[in-house]
């Protein structure tokens, strides 16, 4: 009896790996051995990185943050603190959004933290 | 121009008036309203209302364009030399909206809570 291995159904499976590998760079598009590994780690790499890059994001508003609180004299530290204080709910997307896009908005926000922090210390010294 | 900040699925968005955005599924039909109680913050021109952390009685208002579903994502796990991997394919329902309307309540309370907010700072 002849051999059957199933040749078709192989090959259909090596190409769905081959299709998915495209523009990848040298011999990881073009054969399947290769091939295989890259786009499983590709995909693993894409899973696991659609969580760290909400950390990084707010990592990178967090440096903005920093930055613009710094040019009207605050850290970023005390920054957060204050915005505990005044009791202000917006996330830091929205707020180095407002930093660059709406300077006398956030600055106003700004006032706010600076009067709430004020008014925290004052609440120390008289307790 | 006027602008809200408003707070739904977790996210917060930056609106105004005739924005269409996209926005975590809401339970409308295309064609209804769908209203955000949650505001923290409006701006108009040099005017600014936060609230602590909400805008009390402020809505801003949209009309629901479509129900859709965001592109897929792949979720791939694997562990190597286990023989254990899994596919789950996931497509986020999301609602387009437009927004129609940006309120904040009364006016006269309006005017009164940020002179009494400026008071408690």
């Amino acid at each position: 009896m002849p051999r059957a291995t199933n040749a078709p159904a192989s090959r259909e499976r090596r190409k769905r790996v081959l299709d998915q590998a495209k523009g990848y760079r040298g011999r990881r598009s073009k054969l399947f051995r290769y091939a295989k590994d890259a786009t499983m780690k590709g995909k693993y790499w894409a899973y696991r990185d659609r969580k760290t890059r909400k950390r990084t994001f707010r990592y990178l508003w967090i440096q903005r943050l920093n930055a613009a609180v710094r040019a009207q004299g605050l850290t970023y530290s005390r920054f957060a603190e204050g915005l505990k204080a005044a009791n202000i709910g917006l996330d830091r997307k929205i707020l180095s959004d407002l930093a660059i896009t709406d300077e006398a908005a956030f600055k106003g926000i700004v006032e706010q933290v600076k009067a709430a922090l004020e008014n925290k210390t004052k609440a120390k010294k008289a307790a | 121009m006027a602008y809200a900040i408003i707070k739904t699925g977790g996210r917060q968005h930056r609106v105004t008036e005739g924005d269409i955005i996209d926005v975590d599924f809401l339970d409308e039909q295309p064609g209804k309203e769908g209203v955000f109680a949650d505001v923290l913050f409006h701006c108009d021109g040099d005017k600014l209302t936060h609230g602590s952390p909400l805008i009390e009685g402020a809505t801003v208002t949209g009309e629901v364009v479509e129900q859709r579903k965001d592109k897929k994502v792949i979720a791939f796990k694997y562990r190597r030399r286990k023989g254990y991997h899994r596919t789950v394919g996931h497509r986020r329902k999301l609602t387009r909206i437009k927004i129609t309307e940006i309120s904040l309540g009364a006016k006269t309370s309006k005017a009164k809570k940020a002179k009494d907010e400026e008071k408690a700072e």
